[in-house]
């Protein structure tokens, strides 16, 4: 199962590897599942990480490299941009559903924004709900 | 396909020994499964170290995702 991931779930994986977003983690890290991210979600994490919470460059590209995810560059979904942003208000989640438009994949969030997709525009998994999937 | 990887005969032993101890079907599935878990434990150091920063910092979650 191939899933676009939103900046949300990573943190939380991160916070709590016990949680539903460590379950996913683990379950890409065995390869259930194949985790793919748009360049903006990379950015915003080594963003966050260097400036509120002081990590060291090098630390930074250590955590975000420690997590199972494809990252997709922007130039690869900059065709579905203008689609997703009709789609959303919210400008933060416009390269995630335009990731996921391009790659053909379902989203997993717990984005109220992403989440309030149409499923004909795009299938958004809540992550609960997602992981019962999985585990199915 | 395959490949061929060069290892010391020693550790070819070793792992031999490792996939007849634990029943893997080949050494391809050994080497696989110590990637997994390696790829774990840095996943996991990875969380640790950021647990500790936020409380250092005195963030939640919610200050890193609004």
């Amino acid at each position: 199962m191939n899933l676009v991931v939103d900046t949300n779930i990573l943190f939380s994986t991160l916070y709590d590897p016990a949680s539903d977003a460590g379950k996913l983690i683990l379950f890409a890290l065995e390869r259930r599942v194949n985790l793919f991210a748009p360049e903006s979600v990379k950015l915003e994490l080594e963003h966050n990480l260097l400036k509120k919470l002081a990590y060291a460059e090098a630390e930074a590209r250590e955590t975000i490299a420690a997590l199972p995810v494809k990252w997709v560059e922007s130039g690869a979904y900059a065709e579905a941009m203008d689609v997703a942003k009709g789609q959303l208000a919210h400008e933060a989640d416009v390269p995630v559903l335009a990731c996921a438009l391009v790659l053909g994949y379902d989203t997993v969030s717990g984005d109220k924004h992403l989440l309030s997709i149409k499923p004909k525009i795009a299938r958004v998994w809540r992550l609960e709900q997602l992981i019962r999937e999985i585990q199915r | 396909m395959v490949t061929t990887v060069a290892i010391s005969p020693e550790l070819a032993r070793e792992l031999k020994l490792l996939k007849m101890e634990e029943g893997f079907a080949s050494i391809e599935e050994v080497i696989e499964k110590m990637l997994v878990e390696y790829k774990k434990r840095r996943f996991l150091e990875a969380s640790e170290k950021f647990r500790e920063r936020m409380k250092e910092k005195g963030l939640k979650l919610e200050d890193l995702t609004k």
